[in-house]
């Protein structure tokens, strides 16, 4: 590369020019192939991110006695069914139940929740109950709706077979 | 007469600075990038609206796949070793040092017991594509509860997640439930991916 030209030689007239050669290289490619990369590795640390948020379930009493007492018009009970349907029920003062079939739109589950919130206000529990053939983003998707309604009081419980029957009798009447 | 020379502007710029800088992100990025291991089976996750960073750190991660077989993942691979350890002398398995070896290289896995001796004995090509099918976590037989069990007794500070696909049955999701309710677990986190929140309430 850099040669050192130890002038004088020859001698006859004229210079001898030193060759300079330029040291720069041309770093275009270089850079070119970084920001690829770096444009990779970016991506791929920060897209794979993922969210989580935490959940509780209440423990299992053993003595009935010890269940807190849940004053019963201020819940409202999901039953989350199959193919993505959603089954809610509110108990009256004189113990009877409206069964109502709603869906995950925006206007089904939603407007429910908003609905009941407005009437009984903050005290509201929501009781979830998944049917077996319900599916794990159902449950996601109504935990995901209580606190996108910033509706803290939540239960988790399975669905009791007076559950199941509440809503086959629903569907042998709807199909 | 003298030539006029035109003078030549160069149009080359110098570039080490900005080469410098760029080296010195990608050398960040790739130290802090985590390598991804593969997984035994691929998990949709559900989205929801919120923002916590889900973070693989001093925790224990249990997967429900789309076909409903359940995984148990182990990101820390020192708590792996413990975990072989322990397990190995609680339930009386036999495991020679290489088998725990293999273990300690496994962050996720699958499969009845059985099958998971089986597994450790293998090499490393059979292991990929050794077919999982899944922790059994039903009430007859909970091996679930065991690893649970074993893993909160070495590290008895870890935390739970679970990571459920989207088309997971939501039986599967009750067992697992019912089982970390049997350790005493009532708080977990669930793995989610992020969705806006809508704009119009």
């Amino acid at each position: 590369m850099a040669e050192i030209n130890t002038g004088g030689g020859g001698g006859k007239g004229g210079k001898t020019r030193s060759k300079k050669m330029s040291t720069k290289v041309d770093m275009t490619p270089m850079v070119d192939l970084a920001f690829l990369l770096i444009t990779f590795f970016m991506l791929a640390t920060t897209l794979t991110k993922q969210q989580k948020f935490d959940f509780g379930v209440p423990p299992d009493v053993k003595n009935p006695t010890d269940q807190p007492e849940l004053k019963a018009s201020n819940a409202i009970t999901l039953i989350l069914g199959k193919d993505d349907a959603v089954y809610w029920y509110v108990m009256n003062q004189d113990g009877s139940t409206d069964f109502h079939e709603t869906d995950f739109s925006e206007d089904g589950i939603r407007a429910t929740l908003i609905e009941r919130k407005k009437t009984v206000g903050n005290d509201l529990n929501v009781v979830i109950k998944p049917m077996k053939d319900s599916k794990y983003k159902n449950l996601i998707d109504i935990i995901d709706e209580l606190a996108i309604l910033g509706i803290g009081k939540k239960a988790l419980v399975e669905a009791t077979p007076d559950d199941v029957k509440l809503v086959q009798a629903n569907n042998a009447s709807v199909n | 007469m003298s030539q006029v020379k035109a003078k030549r502007h160069s149009i080359s710029l110098d570039m080490t600075a900005m080469c410098d800088m760029a080296f010195l992100l990608l050398t960040f990025f790739i130290l802090t990038a985590k390598m991804k291991v593969p997984e035994p089976a691929q998990f949709d996750v559900p989205s929801s609206v919120s923002t916590q960073k889900y973070e693989e750190k001093d925790l224990i991660r249990i997967s429900i796949s789309s076909d409903d077989r359940i995984f148990l993942t182990v990101p820390d691979q020192t708590l792996r070793r413990e975990m072989i350890d322990a397990y190995s002398n609680t339930f009386k398995v036999n495991l020679t040092e290489a088998q725990k070896m293999n273990f300690e290289l496994t962050e996720t896995f699958g499969m009845q017991k059985t099958d998971l001796i089986s597994y450790l004995a293998q090499s490393d090509d059979v292991r990929k594509k050794f077919p999982q099918s899944g922790i059994p976590a039903d009430s007859t037989n909970n091996e679930l509860e065991e690893w649970i069990a074993t893993a909160t007794g070495v590290r008895p500070e870890l935390t739970i997640a679970i990571k459920g696909d989207k088309d997971a049955n939501y039986s599967k999701f009750g067992e697992v439930i019912a089982t970390l309710k049997k350790r005493r677990i009532y708080a977990f986190s669930l793995v989610t991916s992020l969705e806006s929140k809508p704009s119009n309430l």
